[in-house]
Formats: C-alpha cells, structure tokens, sequence
C-alpha cells in the first residue's frame, strides 16, 4: 500500500565544508511509490544529499526525513526502512559470498526474506554466492550489492549509480526488477549520471548543479515542453520555415532543412502539408537534451 | 553491544588471536625458565646495568616476570591485537569501504565503536591470560611455584590487561577520528613509542628516572603487585588512560562527518 506520508523530504538541507558549498538549501519531496531520479554530474552533490540522508554526514541547516522520521534524530529508525546501494558496495575480501549478506544481515538483525528472489532478478546463483568476495568480478560484486541493498525488504532502496558494472543483459533484468518493486509500492531513490536510464525507468527527475537543485519534474512532462528535433527534406530548394511558430536553430543544408521546434505541430504540419516535402522527421526531445539545456554543455 | 557485530569481529580475527595466544603462552612459559638458569648461574647477583630492564630486573622471579611483561617481544605480540585488530576494525573499514556497508544498517556508530572495544578487551583478556597460564605452567614445570601466589598472578594479569587496554583505547580513538589506516597507526606506535622509551631510558639512565612515570609501562610494576604492594595511583593512571581515549572515541565517532571514501 502507498503511503501518503512522503518517502524522503527534504527542506533547506545544505551542507557546507568550510567555505565549499557542496549543497545549497535543497527541497525535494519524494512520493512512495515511485522510481525519483537524481541526475547531475560528478561533484554536483548527489553523494553528498544521500550521506546526508544516510546520516553518515550532518546536515550544516535544514532537515531530512524517509518515511516521516527525522534522519538525524530517528536515524536507527530511518535505516531499518532503507536499503542503501552505494557506488562502490565493498565487501570483505576472505568471505564468500553468502557470509557477506549473512553478515550484514545479522547486523542489521532483519531476515534476508528477499535475498533468494533478489538474486534470481540479477542472475547471481548458489555457486557463486559460495566462492569468495576476493574471486568475483567487478559485476558479480555489483550484483551481491543490489542483493544486499534489497534483501531485507526495505521499503525506501537509495541506489547510487546502480547499472555501474553490470553487464547489458543484467542491466535489462535490473530495470524490469525495478518496476516490480515500484509494483509493489517501493520508493526507489536512483542517483545516476546515465541520463539514458533515468529516462527509462524512473518517473520523476531531480536535476542537480553545482549542489542547487536546477528542477524537478516528471520526466514526460519535461521531455514534452522540450524542443524536437526536425529534419525536413524537401523537392527542390527548401522554402523559408523561419515564418512558422516554434522554430529556432533552422539550418540549410542544399533540399534539407535541420531546425529545433516547440509547442503545438499541429499548425506546423498543415503549413508543411502546402510545401513540396520530400521526407520529414520529428524527434521528441530527449532527457540528454533537457540536462544539457538546463546544464550549459559546456559544463557537462 | 551488537551481539551479531561482536562475534563478526572475533570470526574475522580468531587466527591472530590464535596465534598470539599460542605466543604469549609459550613467553610466559619461559619466564621461570630464564630466572631459574639465571639464578642458577649468577646467584641473581647481575650488576644492575645489566640487570635492570624498565621497571623490572633479571635478579629476582618477580623482577623476570615484570621484564617479560614490558619486553618488545611481548608488546610486539600484544599489539597484534591491541593495535592490528582496533585500527582495521574503523579506519581500515572506512579506507576500503567496508564501513560504509556496515552504517547502512540500523547500528548505531556507538554501538558499533562499544561493540569493536569489547571484542579487543575480550581478545586482551584472553592473551595475555595465555601468559598467566604459560608462567604457571612454567613454575610447575621449574619448581618454583611457591614464589607466585596464584592470586596475585590474576591481579598482574588484570593489571597487564588495563596497560595494553590503554593502548587499545589510544588505537581506538585515534582509528574513530581517522579515515585511513595509516595516520591511526602512526599516532599510536608514535604514542607507544614515546611510552616505552620514557620507561626503557629510566632503567639504565638515572637522569631519566624523572621521566618514567610518564609513561603508562611505569605504571604496572608486576614486582610490586606479586609482593601484594597495590598502588592505587598506578591503578587510576592506567583506568582513566583507557577511560579518556574511549569516550572521547564514543564522543566523536557518532558525531564526525563521514565522506565518501577516496
């Protein structure tokens, strides 16, 4: 069942190490439920609101809370309900593979009620689990993370750069494995640079710069209010289309004419209906597009 | 204390514990060897340059008993637990990361910091009862189990446990403060050092008899302790310098700022 109670909030968190500002004054407020992208690029501050939500860093103002329940002062509380996939899951080198969850498990004191199912999803078997940390490879280790992240049932998973490592195939199974956790009213806090899967699998995006957050959206949303990209070819010389509503960027190249467009195209097409066009293309904006509008691409 | 962490600490070490038991059974065991061939040889009369060694002196079994307490070898031992066990257990778990996965649950980092002290304090306990037990052993074996009165050997032992102890809670708070192994294992050698050089330099040069009480190996006279002479201000030096360490570790380590590993 989906809460009303949001999954994670935050309100005028930031975070100051002597005079660095690493985040600036952050609000995000993360429905249960649904898969909430963290875009931006190395440095922009995503580690850094996640150890914040974590607790493993304390907030320099402003406040935190998963579930309702206050990431300082209920922090214990916070974790029980959290599964946590850093970007680098580290696990003890001489232990097998089942030792390792066992370990965390016990720690935590929660049964690992999930680990068999979680482990079906990324295709890490028996055998594997029983060899030892030290002979996995970098995807096999990744996968004992998203494990460890999701055995205990949590019911908010933080995932930072979740893909990284896994193999195209795995990758595949991880996304439908996410959408049967959103099924089942998970929250899925998902940090990543791919902009190409945050695009596909979550339904919200939060982009992030220089530690401010830049927008939150849903991603259709945004995509939608986004310029497409048009390519039209046309029999003959091209006609001038800077008259048309929408157009920006228009370039000539001999019949074809490349230009980005916004708003309706409903008008554009009857316009486009009275020229002698050859070939026509409309490409829906992209969430790369929208991140290096709202980033500046030459800060990316 | 988390259960579950505490014996999660004594798996993944048991076999340094292993050994370092097995070593300090074997040096306690020597200790009688040596007082009887030497008494037997030089009628405990060495001249003290030769025969003072820190706070202890190779003329007498109790005098013998205090120099294997203070020996490099033994504090080589010793810290194989009280130092290469306390400083992975934080620092190095945050140099490679491994902390990172274990604060993901819902432990709190004093509870974990509480948890790793008890586990050290149990391995301690457990080593250098080992030497206890090899000294005993050893006088049985050389006759001279009349000259350590079994009582005051458990007190020595508690009291050889509260010295390393310190130096346990000095590698604890240095590991709770620090994100790698390296400056937490520089500031407690250095620490040790400084200790047991204060203390060494006393023995053989009057001049730095001043600077002896200083250092915490002072402050465990084993000669004294089996003679039932009990100096309450050695007992306090030793109690607040593991008492001062740990809370400043169980302090700090729940409040510090935690980054992301390098």
């Amino acid at each position: 069942m989906v809460s009303d109670v949001p999954a994670i909030v935050t309100e005028k968190m930031s975070k100051r190490y002597g005079s660095i500002r690493a985040l600036v004054d952050l609000d995000l407020s993360v429905n249960c439920g649904e898969i909430f992208g963290f875009l931006g690029p190395n440095g922009a501050g995503k580690s850094t609101t996640i150890r914040l939500l974590l607790g493993y860093l304390r907030p320099t103002s402003g406040r935190a809370a998963i579930m309702g329940l206050d990431t300082q002062r209920q922090h214990i509380e916070v974790l029980r309900r959290v599964g946590y996939l850093p970007s680098y899951a580290v696990f003890e080198e001489v232990v097998t593979g089942v030792q390792a969850l066992d370990d965390l498990a016990g720690v935590a004191g929660a049964k690992p009620s999930r680990r068999a199912e979680i482990c079906e999803w990324v295709r890490l078997d028996e055998a594997t689990l029983r060899r030892k940390v030290r002979d996995y490879s970098k995807g096999t280790r990744r996968k004992l993370g998203v494990v460890q992240a999701l055995q205990h049932d949590p019911e908010v998973v933080i995932m930072d750069e979740p893909t990284e490592g896994l193999d195209p195939l795995v990758q595949h199974r991880f996304y439908k494995m996410l959408e049967h956790l959103r099924q089942e009213g998970k929250t899925i806090f998902f940090s990543s640079h791919v902009i190409s899967e945050v695009e596909r699998v979550c339904d919200r995006v939060a982009i992030i710069r220089r530690g401010s957050l830049v927008i939150v959206e849903h991603i259709s949303t945004l995509v939608a209010r986004h310029q497409r990209h048009l390519e039209v070819r046309f029999n003959g010389s091209p006609p001038d289309l800077s008259t048309i509503p929408g157009m920006t960027n228009i370039f000539v190249d001999r019949d074809t004419v490349t230009c980005r467009f916004a708003g309706d195209v409903r008008p554009l097409l009857q316009h486009l209906a009275t020229l002698p066009v050859s070939d026509l293309t409309i490409e829906r904006a992209r969430l790369e597009d929208v991140f290096l509008e709202l980033y500046g691409e030459g800060e990316v | 204390m988390s259960t579950n962490y505490f014996f999660h600490v004594w798996r993944r070490n048991w076999i340094k514990v292993a050994a370092v038991t097995c070593g300090c059974l074997l040096w306690g065991f020597l200790a009688p060897v040596i007082d009887k061939s030497l008494i037997s040889t030089v009628q405990g009369a060495l001249p003290p340059s030769l025969a003072n060694f820190g706070s202890g002196t190779l003329n007498t079994f109790p005098g013998v008993i205090t120099v294997m307490f203070e020996h490099p070898f033994l504090i080589a031992l010793v810290s194989t637990v009280a130092l290469a066990i306390t400083i992975p257990a934080l620092a190095g778990q945050r140099q490679r990361g491994t902390l990172e996965m274990l604060l993901a649950r819902p432990i709190k980092r004093s509870t974990l910091l509480a948890t790793v002290a008890l586990a050290v304090a149990s391995m301690l306990l457990l080593v250098l009862f080992a030497m206890v037990v090899g000294i005993l052993a050893g006088s049985t074996v050389e006759g001279l189990s009349d000259q350590v009165p079994v009582g005051d050997l458990l007190v020595v032992w508690l009291w050889s446990a509260l010295l390393y102890g310190a130096f346990a809670s000095f590698a604890l708070a240095a590991s709770a403060t620090s994100n790698r192994n390296g400056p937490a294992v520089s500031l407690t050698l250095g620490f040790l050092i400084a200790n047991y050089f204060f203390e060494i330099l006393g023995g053989f040069w009057d001049q730095a008899k001043a600077w002896q009480p200083y250092s915490l190996f002072h402050h465990f006279q084993a000669a004294d302790i089996l003679a039932g002479r009990l100096s309450a201000s050695d007992l306090m030096v030793l109690s607040l310098a593991v008492v001062i360490p740990l809370t400043y570790a169980l302090y700090i380590f729940p409040r510090r700022d935690l980054p992301a590993p390098d």
